[in-house]
Formats: structure tokens, sequence, C-alpha cells
């Protein structure tokens, strides 16, 4: 058989033998297919023609890629993506790609340590506690004052006076209410939208080493050994807990279940309704600085250069995280990372599930 | 049995409890009840039903997961993400046709409603994609790149995001 003739038989079988699932199918089994894939094998398929780009870049394969990415998303996010300057909202219309891109850079530079410093001038002395938001970072320092910034302009909004006469240890706040704690024995409940101070709460006898609150009760703890429960409706004091044999250095509540760590090298587990400790356990070789608690693990920080996690049921230790070479002194858990500070100078960031 | 013709006619007996994993069947089935009219399949051929009647057939005594272990979008717990390199060995030899066959089979199983097919055809068809450059996609199904140069290096660049994970 000739070559041309072979050609031309080629030729007309091969369209049988081929075929475009993507652009032939309705978009809808299109789409079905796509959605095996990962990001990575979806953004080349957007490059193999003008119509495989459409159909994957279709915004609800989007929208399955992030959410079986096990991303969860809620609506302050969206606007702090935005303030990034990403386009991401139009009109309540989320762009899932863009979103998913976004997430996956913010999930690389935590993997990778890429990061941007930026100062922010204001306090005269050395900065104690933070926390922050989507929009601003609340800070209380010793030079007496907490401060208010913008995280958009990295502009101080608002200094809090005349309410510490020392050092600010601790603070911590949500739409309502500021409470902060301080070398003064004496805690601090501020109006956050005003910034006027609303009640004084005396009664520890030394420094007011760290404080939580949720809506029922604000919890303070102290140099005293003491740890105190207030009523968040009328800052009456609810109950004093008594235990601990040294300073009580940090506290974690969630759903009712305060957890607190001590220089004893204990932490105790308390039911905040009852007043009742439910666990009392010898974490660590040295004293306990931090606490992290998610409601079912308990992450602890200490001087014997370790972090732990514990089984807030059983009380039973379930990792060790090693690796610092000095005092772990704070610890965040947002849900995915776990982040501690230490006097070794370093910043780690750990994945408490692998 | 149940008695179903094909889109030319070709007659095909099958048991009951096997067809059932046709959802469009079995609601037609309990709608109107067994009856010795053939169901006339206009949108299925011959050689495409044989396929799916050995599929039933294979599958007949799987746990009916029709309708709860499915892929559809939204229903799917974040957890455990949908994964197409879960496919058994008779499964896979199932798929192993031409474009064309697999083509008419993602159409049957879609309109037949057999979420399990479905979702494994076109599995099958999302590991022909899977891993592979843009080209050797073009390859696999023989489609012609209709971009511009310049269009080609934007989207490149677009996408690029994807590939530094």
């Amino acid at each position: 058989m000739p070559t041309s003739c072979v050609a031309q038989i080629v030729d007309e079988i091969s369209p049988s033998l081929y075929r475009d699932f993507i652009s032939d199918l309705p978009l809808e089994l299109s789409l079905h297919i796509l959605r095996f894939l990962d990001a990575q094998s979806v953004g080349r398929a957007s490059q193999v023609s003008r119509q495989w780009q459409r159909i994957a870049n279709t915004n609800v394969l989007w929208k399955y890629l992030y959410q079986n990415n096990g991303w969860s998303m809620d609506a302050p996010l969206i606007r702090w993506y935005n303030a990034y300057g990403e386009w991401i909202h139009q009109q309540q219309h989320v762009n899932w790609r863009t979103l998913y891109r976004t997430r996956c850079g913010i999930e690389r530079r935590w993997r990778t340590s890429i990061y941007m410093i930026q100062h922010l001038h204001g306090h005269q002395e050395g900065i104690y506690c933070v926390q922050f938001d989507h929009q601003k970072i609340v800070s209380g320092a010793r030079d007496h004052t907490i401060r208010l910034w913008s995280i958009a302009s990295g502009n101080c909004i608002l200094t809090l006076r005349n309410g510490h006469t020392a050092s600010v240890l601790c603070l911590q706040y949500d739409d309502d209410i500021l409470v902060s704690g301080g070398s003064d024995a004496i805690v601090i409940v501020w109006d956050m939208r005003t910034g006027r101070r609303l009640h004084t709460l005396t009664g520890h006898e030394d420094s007011i080493l760290n404080l939580c609150f949720d809506e029922q009760y604000i919890v303070t703890c102290s140099k005293d050994c003491t740890i105190r429960v207030w009523s968040r409706e009328d800052y009456r004091l609810v109950r004093v807990l008594v235990g601990h044999r040294v300073a009580v250095n940090a506290l974690a509540l969630r759903n009712g279940i305060l957890v607190s760590v001590s220089g004893d090298r204990t932490f105790r587990v308390w039911d905040i309704h009852t007043g009742a400790c439910l666990h009392r356990v010898y974490g660590h070789s040295r004293g306990i600085a931090c606490v992290q608690f998610d409601g079912r693990r308990i992450f602890t920080g200490s001087s014997d250069r370790t972090i732990r996690i514990w089984d807030v049921e059983t009380g039973e230790c379930l990792g060790t995280l090693q690796g610092h070479t000095d005092l772990v002194r704070s610890l965040d858990y947002d849900g995915r990372w776990l982040v501690s500070g230490s006097y070794d100078h370093t910043i780690r960031v750990w994945d408490p599930d692998t | 049995m149940v008695r179903l013709h094909s889109s030319e006619g070709s007659e095909f007996e099958v048991e009951r409890s096997v067809i059932e994993k046709s959802l469009l069947i079995k609601n037609m089935l309990d709608d109107v009840g067994e009856n010795d009219a053939a169901i006339p399949l206009p949108n299925v051929s011959g050689p495409i039903l044989a396929k799916v009647i050995e599929y039933c057939e294979h599958h007949r005594n799987d746990p009916d997961v029709d309708g709860q272990n499915t892929t559809k979008p939204g229903t799917s717990a974040g957890a455990s993400s949908p994964s197409s390199d879960d496919i058994d060995e008779w499964d896979m030899e199932f798929c192993r046709v031409d474009q064309g066959t697999l083509y008419e089979m993602i159409l049957a199983a879609n309109y037949l409603d057999i979420r399990s097919m479905l979702d494994l055809t076109c599995k099958t068809v999302a590991n022909m994609i899977k891993n592979k450059s843009p080209e050797e996609i073009r390859r696999t199904f023989n489609i012609t790149k209709d971009f511009t140069p310049e269009e080609e290096e934007l989207v490149r660049r677009e996408n690029a995001w994807c590939e530094d994970r």
C-alpha cells in the first residue's frame, strides 16, 4: 500500500481514536473529570487550548478544589485577602481561583519562611504582649501603655495611657472589651470601641502574668500562685482557684475548660463552672511558661526547651517537640500551625498533626 | 428479568437487581412496575450498553454507596479528597478501551445515572491528564493548540503559580 494511502487511512480513522473529552463533553461532565485533579494539573490543563482554558478556569471547579483542600472560608478572611490587593470580591461573588492562589501563596510562605519585616514605632520600652486580627494589632508594653495599630497603614491608631502604673504584661480583646493585666497587680477592662476604661479588677497580690476571657468569665493568673475567675457581666469575683505552688504563668480557656501552667512544672485542667480541678499533670522537667488549647489538645512550652502535646481528656502526653535551645516563652496555634517563640532568639513553626 | 433496547434496537436481557445500579432504570421500574415491555434507551448504543451491563454485573454485590459516597461538589468531606489513584485492577482493565468508547461510556453512565461508573470513567480520563505537560496532554487527545504565541505565554504566566508548590 503506498504511503500516501496509509496516511489517508490514518487521517480518516484518527478522529475515532482520539476524543477531546474536556471540550466535547457537557460542561458538567468535563468539570467532573477535572475535579479529580490537583491544582497543578488543572493549571496545566488550562494551557492546552482556549476551550480547556475556559473550562479549567470555571469558578465552581476552583471552589471545589479549595474546599477539598480542607480550607474553610470566612468573610473576614476574604476581606483580609482583599486588603492585600487581590481581586476576590465582586458583588458578593468570590473568585475561587484567586482565593485558592492566595491561600497557596500563604501556605508556601509558612513552609519556606519567606517573610517581610515591618517595624511599628511608638512604644518607648519592651513589648510584653500582643494580639491581632485581620485589621489591627494591639500591644502592651513595659512603658505602661497599650497601643492599637492599623495593619494596613502600620500607624498607631490609639494609645491607652492612664491605666497601668507598671508594665502591661498581658491582654486580650474581642469586639466589645479589652482586658489588660500588669506588674501593678491590677486588671483593667477597657471599652474596645472607645478606649474608655470601664472597670478595674483588684485582688491579686502580685503581677498579673496572663489572662483570658469568654462570654461569661474573665480569668486571670498571677505570680501570687492563684487564678481568679471574675464575672464578665458585673465584674464580681466568682472564685479563686488555688493549687499551683509557684507563679501561674499562663492560661487557656475553651468551652468551659480552663488550662493553667505554672513554674511548679505542672499544668492543671479545671472546670470553670464548678472550679473543680480535673487533672494535675507533671508535664515538664522545668517550669512551664506558655500554653495553647484547641479544645482537644493542650500544647505546653517550657524552660526545659521542649513543647509537649497533651490529650485534655486523659492528661496523656501525645508528643514532644524538640528543637529550641532555650526556654520556650510563647506559643500560638491557629488550628493549622503551632508557632513557638524562644529565648534562643528563634521562632519555629510546627505542624502538630505530623 | 428486564429487557432493554439499545439505540439500534438490539435487545438485552438483564436481571433487575443488576441493572438497578442505574438509578434511571430503577426509578422507571419503581414507577411503572415490572412488565414485559422493553425499556428503550435511545441514547445508548449496543456495544456501550454491553459495557454498562458488564459493569453492573461485576459490581452487583458492591455495597450500595450510590448517592452517598459520591464526589458531587459540596457533599464530599474536606479531609477525604477524591483521588483518581484508587481504581482497582478490574475497573482499570474495564476502562482500557479506545477514547471514543470511553467517551460514550461517560455519557451513558451519566444518562443512566450510575454514579460509581461515572466516577470511574471520569477518573480514568483524569489520569490521562494528570502529571502531563500541556503539550503531552494535546498529544494524548490529539488537540490542536489554538493559542497565538502571545496568548500561550500569557496563559503560561497566569498558571505559573500552580507549579511551585
